[in-house]
């Protein structure tokens, strides 16, 4: 597992946008951190690196899915916040979005890890305590 | 005419009879009924769809029955049905067009769609007063929506101004939670904060220093996390500050665009709808302010700022009266924009 150190919010846009050009359609991102960490951030830069051109990018946290166009692919954002258990999760029809054309970028994986694809980028995006601007970044 | 109406777009489970005049769309709210499902979901945090579709199904029957029998209605006396078409929760919407559609087929009565977008919108209309004369802006704040409205005409809407990330409604619910309060969030903030000092903790005023009608939530939200955890102990003294920062940012971005956006638009008259617009805080500073410029603002009954089925059969009878068609097919959609 690599532990990356990003020292303020450009060099997580930067990170994001880095990581874009590695990924193809079919790839589930996953994002964990607790409230504020900063993964609505990633996520928006990751959208927006894969060519996602909408001026609002809502918050997935009310409507649980929301999906824009890429360049080259479709990209879904999701939210699992507000879902409770693994059934739930599967009713929503998630996995119809882990395949090409779609990418898709999954906040608060953790309600559900076993329903992601063996293949899923999974990221963790930690806060210190005495740095506001630092972040640490852990991908597996 | 009578519009039976029928809301379950998200945790509410709303029905309403309104009899509406066909010439003018006004009228009154002969009865109706909400079942809140707050209590179901605060165990979980927050609204759980399966669990909220589930609700929806087993009260809506007994919603009805009980409607109709308060208002003295036969099916003979229905003329429409008007029901939430979107956007919202998928299958919780699902449940209440079906049982829409059901009626409608077993009794002959024809099934108008609504967007429930609409119906906020038009909401404060139910309030005594009615609407204002056209054109006004509105700002409409909820848990999922957060956007400026220019309406010109009933089914000419444009949205000249919204969130680019989290709804004001869900920052309150986010920072509640990161206070340890319980959900709804809103409510227990402004309750907190009657006590509080909001000018102990500073928090930011995301976007309100760039020159356009958007708002962006997500990053006072991080604020508080790190006011928080920068505090150490929170006592309740603290709480109680805290929640009246986090109550006075976000309502000084929600009036202050509020008001820009009516003077950019030339229009003086400023409605405030959505569930968020029964937050005491933001009606007298939303107040304040429309008269401190020399607008008139329009504040709906807190009864019909959260989801009801009373706004859907309202927006229904005004749209039959203007003579807006609703489409031949439709279907339920979970996104969707408002009509223009």
């Amino acid at each position: 597992m690599e532990k990356i150190r990003l020292e303020n919010e450009a060099a997580t846009v930067a990170y994001a946008c880095e990581l874009a050009k590695n990924i193809e359609a079919g790839q589930v991102i996953a994002l964990s951190g607790e409230l504020g960490a900063g993964k609505s951030v990633f996520a928006r830069a990751l959208m927006r690196a894969l060519g996602v051109t909408d001026e609002a990018l809502p918050s997935p946290t009310f409507a649980l899915i929301q999906t824009y166009d890429g360049t080259n692919c479709k990209v879904a954002h999701m939210d699992w916040y507000r879902l409770e258990s693994a059934d739930e999760i599967e009713m929503l029809g998630v996995r119809e979005y882990f395949h090409a054309p779609w990418i898709c970028i999954i906040e608060w994986p953790e309600r559900n890890l076993s329903l992601l694809p063996s293949e899923s980028i999974i990221i963790e995006i930690k806060t210190d305590p005495d740095d506001f601007q630092l972040r640490y970044l852990e991908q597996r | 005419m009578r519009i039976l109406g029928i809301e379950t777009s998200c945790d509410e489970t709303a029905v309403a009879i309104f009899e509406g005049d066909r010439a003018s769309g006004k009228g009154r709210v002969l009865s109706e009924r909400i079942a809140s499902q707050i209590e179901t979901h605060a165990r979980f945090g927050g609204v759980v769809p399966e669990v909220a579709s589930r609700e929806h199904l087993i009260a809506l029957p007994m919603m009805v029955e009980g409607v109709m029998k308060e208002a003295d209605c036969g099916w003979s006396d229905i003329d429409h049905i008007a029901v939430t078409s979107g956007p919202g929760l998928m299958g919780a919407l699902l449940v209440g067009v079906s049982y829409a559609r059901a009626l409608g087929c077993v009794n002959n009565i024809p099934v108008i769609p609504v967007h429930h977008m609409e119906g906020h919108l038009l909401a404060p209309g139910l309030s005594e007063g009615g609407l204002p004369d056209f054109s006004f802006i509105t700002l409409l704040v909820s848990g999922g929506h957060t956007m400026l409205v220019r309406v010109d005409a009933i089914g000419e809407y444009r949205v000249i101004g919204q969130t680019i990330d989290d709804a004001a409604g869900e920052c309150f619910d986010k920072s509640a939670r990161l206070l340890g309060l319980s959900y709804p969030g809103g409510p227990e903030i402004s309750k907190l904060a009657e006590h509080g000092d909001a000018k102990r903790f500073k928090l930011p005023r995301p976007l309100l220093n760039q020159d356009n009608l958007n708002f962006s939530f997500s990053g006072l939200k991080t604020a508080v996390m790190y006011a928080v955890k920068n505090h150490g102990k929170f006592d309740e003294q603290a709480k109680a500050d805290m929640a009246a920062a986090i109550e006075t940012a976000i309502c000084d971005v929600l009036v202050k665009k509020s008001i820009r956006a009516c003077r950019q638009e030339s229009v003086n008259r400023l409605v405030i709808a959505g569930g968020v617009a029964a937050n005491q805080g933001l009606r007298s500073m939303l107040a304040k302010a429309a008269s401190d410029n020399g607008m008139e603002s329009f504040l709906s009954h807190p009864k019909y700022c959260t989801d009801n089925a009373a706004m859907i059969a309202y927006a229904a009878s005004l749209q039959l009266s203007s003579k807006v068609s609703s489409p031949m097919n439709w279907d339920v959609q979970p996104r969707c924009n408002l009509p223009s």
